[in-house]
């Protein structure tokens, strides 16, 4: 973690926290944190370390686009490095020992954030959930548990950190996104070729009207009536 | 937030060539309340915030062009 700092949480501004939250880096909860948690974040916000938010240790690496793996392999290696100077509490038959149990084991979550905007107008998206869902996988808002998808944005994460490999985890949360992508792309397909009773095509009235509306006003009411609007 | 989520599927379905999806990536990140808030010393309401979102993303969203019909 080259070119990074450090910051005890009770330095920060209320200000600063929530701008860490909404670029995704540190959870809500642990904006509420002051006096003896922190963060070590790189330039680059490709890595950020939350200290003593339920865990001692919270590491994440992000990456854009569908870069799982190589997420994944950079995790590992902070990991390693860190177990070398540190001794986390491991138990040899239950895996990391951590505060919640339903990170024990691997204490790993992968998450993508997916923008599923196909499946949203086709209105696939919740059997879509649903069938992720039966998988062991948890589909979240935008900023996570009990948020809702604004802007058609989901967050599809691993529920079960216990008894599966975190190479097995990554490689199920692949697949699964894959064949999400793939829906969504059809989704998209169908609503091209779908035509309205004027014989307009839907997508272009409906991108046009975004970008007339997004110059000219920004009520959040008005949002959701111009996507009904020119979609139904 | 959804109106940023439609500009981006009309870029990616090709409706708007020369636009870039970075364009819509970056206007979700930095219209939210807090990255808003950051570039104004005073403190915001809710509505004055509306109001210097829309300019944000009026002065951004200028270049582009209306949508390409097939």
């Amino acid at each position: 973690m080259a070119d990074s700092f450090a910051e005890a949480m009770d330095n920060l501004t209320a200000l600063d926290k929530q701008i860490l939250v909404e670029r995704h880096l540190i959870s809500r909860e642990h904006a509420a944190k002051n006096v003896g948690s922190g963060i070590v974040l790189n330039r680059e916000e490709s890595f950020c370390v939350m200290i003593n938010e339920e865990d001692h240790l919270r590491m994440q690496a992000l990456r854009p686009g569908f870069q799982i793996r190589e997420a994944w392999n950079a995790i590992d290696r902070l990991d390693s490095t860190l177990e070398k100077k540190l001794n986390f509490a491991f138990d040899n038959e239950l895996g990391y020992l951590t505060a919640c149990p339903t990170n024990l084991g691997t204490g790993i979550r992968v998450s993508a954030m997916l923008h599923l905007p196909g499946l949203v107008l086709a209105e696939q998206i919740n059997p879509i959930i649903q069938s992720v869902n039966k998988l062991g996988l948890a589909v979240r808002g935008l900023y996570g548990e009990g948020t809702e998808a604004l802007g058609n944005i989901f967050q599809v994460s691993n529920q079960m950190t216990l008894g599966e490999s975190e190479t097995a985890i990554v490689e199920r949360l692949e697949k699964v996104l894959s064949q999400i992508i793939e829906h969504e792309e059809n989704a998209r397909q169908t609503l091209l070729e779908k035509k309205n009773e004027d014989g307009v095509q839907p997508r272009r009235a409906c991108v046009w009207r975004a970008r007339e509306c997004a110059q000219h006003f920004v009520k959040r009411d008005d949002e959701s009536a111009v996507l009904a609007a020119t979609w139904n | 937030m959804n109106l940023l989520s439609l500009l981006r599927l009309g870029i990616d379905l090709g409706s708007f060539p020369g636009t870039e999806r970075a364009l819509v990536d970056e206007l979700f990140l930095t219209t939210q309340p807090a990255h808003l808030q950051k570039q104004i010393s005073d403190k915001l309401s809710a509505e004055e915030r509306d109001l210097i979102r829309a300019d944000m993303v009026r002065e951004r969203l200028k270049s582009v062009s209306r949508p390409v019909t097939k």
